[in-house]
């Protein structure tokens, strides 16, 4: 029971982190803190991934095979985690990170250009064609 | 000429750190170990190593070996208990004092300074020409020569030995 | 920290342990015991099997053989993120250099990070061949790489790494060398018959009785060379003082 509990817990706290960095997504109006906030999004939609692809037993083992033999192969598939989940996430940090990248690069540019990361006064800046 | 000789010792400080990581030493690893080293020793040859003569020496590293050993075993153990004793009956007296260093190769610095952080107690803060500047959690002088006595006297020792 | 955000933490905080605890007790949790079909086709296939990829880890097998078209995909998105970078922060005028002020770090920091460095290649380098045995492979090895050259414009500055040639084009053209290798390594099960991004029987499974996975080995090296230099190329640019960017477009006060 207390193992379903802490379970539970963790998979509501990851949906509550999830909704935060969208609040923080949405609301907030500096870039930066739209970018943070982005980041948190991905890395907690990463862990659940991670987590559905996990097995409530004992012993769990990560999905590499131990020993080459026959007797191994089953053994292993009695107690390894499911392998997919880990394989597609791997791709998605990697991307996450070329793409942050990519948005901090622009966010930078932004800031040199307008002299703000405020989202409103950017767009009064740039009303007003002060640049 | 240089360049070769100073490759070698970076060479096979990559290939002892590459087999140590992998954990296992098959034909495989041994391959992959040697080209990775080679190819790491001409990149960063000059880069580590600007006098190669000295890693050829065996009597630096059988103090290099010895001074681990001793490191590890006496000093690390006394400071820690020194510590310990002082953090039970919080007989503290903090402070940063001025200690003076005699030995001038670069790398013998540095091993002053790691020796001098690592061991608890006593943090390098800072370091220019002559000397040391050491946050110290026992200051019982501010004299450097008997501060230098009770902290760095020794390192300096081996670090004579093993790098100058 | 105000009052009103104590109470807004603590009532959030609340929550979560009562909805926890209502679909501990009311509801269904979904835990899993046992692998999806689709997992253990994976699990079963990985080394054994007609469908084998022979390697033991099966997370690599999968991003380079089972769904590899996907991660070919996948590094095509890397590479456009990182070249779309780079057009953001294009210079035309030759940069020049920015005279240093200050003393630096002193050589404490400096020289450790010599020796660092050359620590952590090594430590890259076997990650990312080691991809088809343990857990570890390009992507994860090229990101460990990318750590040398940050460490070294952070401790020295971006000079030192430019004026032993690693420039920000040297590093794009490292990078290109690894991304037609990786394409030229697609294309050649087609010119040997079979179909696109095939592994085995195209290339075989041991190489002088070493296993080595058939292709994986080397797309786990092609990605590490990759991903490794794009990120030096990004690092490098980000590197650039602000000072060049002022002189060049000029509108942002200080």
């Amino acid at each position: 029971m207390i193992e379903m509990f802490l379970w539970a817990l963790v998979l509501v706290s990851l949906m509550a982190t999830l909704v935060i960095s969208i609040y923080g997504i949405v609301i907030r109006p500096s870039l930066i803190k739209k970018l943070i906030a982005l980041t948190i999004l991905t890395d907690s939609a990463n862990l659940l991934a991670i987590m559905i692809g996990y097995r409530l037993i004992y012993p769990v083992i990560p999905p590499v095979l131990p020993q080459r033999t026959q007797e191994g192969l089953s053994k292993f598939i009695a107690s390894s985690v499911d392998p997919l989940p880990q394989a597609l996430v791997i791709t998605a940090v990697v991307i996450g990170m070329a793409v942050n990248v990519l948005i901090a690069f622009a966010i930078i540019q932004i800031y040199r250009i307008c002299g703000t990361t405020d989202v409103r006064k950017i767009a009064e800046v740039m009303k007003d064609g002060k640049t | 000429m240089a360049r070769l000789s100073s490759a070698i010792p970076v060479a096979v400080l990559v290939f002892i750190i590459y087999i140590l990581f992998t954990g296992s030493a098959t034909l495989y690893d041994i391959i992959t170990g040697v080209i990775v080293s080679v190819a790491c020793g001409v990149l960063f040859g000059e880069f580590v190593v600007r006098n190669p003569s000295k890693c050829f020496d065996p009597r630096r590293w059988f103090w290099t070996i010895a001074y681990f050993l001793k490191y590890m075993t006496v000093i690390e153990a006394r400071a820690h208990l020194d510590v310990i004793k002082r953090i039970l009956t919080m007989d503290i007296r903090p402070g940063i004092v001025k200690v003076p260093i005699d030995v001038k190769n670069d790398y013998s610095r540095i091993l002053v300074a790691h020796s001098i952080t690592n061991t608890p107690g006593t943090v390098t803060v800072d370091m220019d020409d002559n000397y040391i500047y050491v946050n110290w959690i026992n200051v019982v002088t501010e004299k450097p020569k008997e501060a230098r006595k009770r902290i760095s006297e020794e390192f300096e020792k081996f670090a004579e030995k093993i790098f100058e | 920290m105000k009052r009103g955000h104590i109470i807004a933490l603590g009532v959030f905080i609340a929550l979560i342990l009562l909805v926890s605890l209502g679909i501990t007790f009311v509801g269904k949790v979904p835990m899993t015991t046992d692998v999806r079909p689709l997992g253990l086709f994976y699990l079963k296939n990985s080394y054994f099997g007609n469908y084998a990829a022979r390697s033991p880890e099966v997370v690599t097998s999968i991003l380079w053989d089972y769904r590899g078209l996907d991660t070919l995909f996948e590094t095509g998105v890397f590479f456009l993120a990182i070249i779309s970078a780079l057009a953001l922060f294009r210079i035309e005028k030759k940069e020049e250099k920015v005279k240093e002020k200050g003393e630096g770090f002193t050589f404490i920091v400096k020289d450790t990070v010599r020796i660092i460095s050359v620590l952590i290649v090594a430590v890259s380098a076997a990650i990312a061949l080691h991809g088809h045995l343990t857990p570890g492979g390009g992507f994860q090895g090229g990101s460990a790489l990318a750590v040398v050259p940050l460490l070294i414009i952070v401790a020295f500055s971006k000079y030192a790494l430019e004026g032993r040639g690693l420039t920000k084009d040297t590093a794009m053209i490292v990078r290109s060398i690894g991304l037609i290798s990786i394409i030229i390594l697609v294309l050649i099960p087609l010119a040997a018959g079979g179909y696109l991004m095939q592994n085995l029987p195209v290339f075989p499974s041991h190489i002088l009785g070493q296993l080595t996975s058939g292709s994986l080995v080397f797309y786990n090296l092609f990605e590490y060379i990759a991903v490794g230099a794009g990120f030096t190329a990004v690092f490098l640019l980000l590197s650039i003082p602000e000072k060049v960017f002022h002189k060049i477009i000029g509108g942002e006060k200080e």
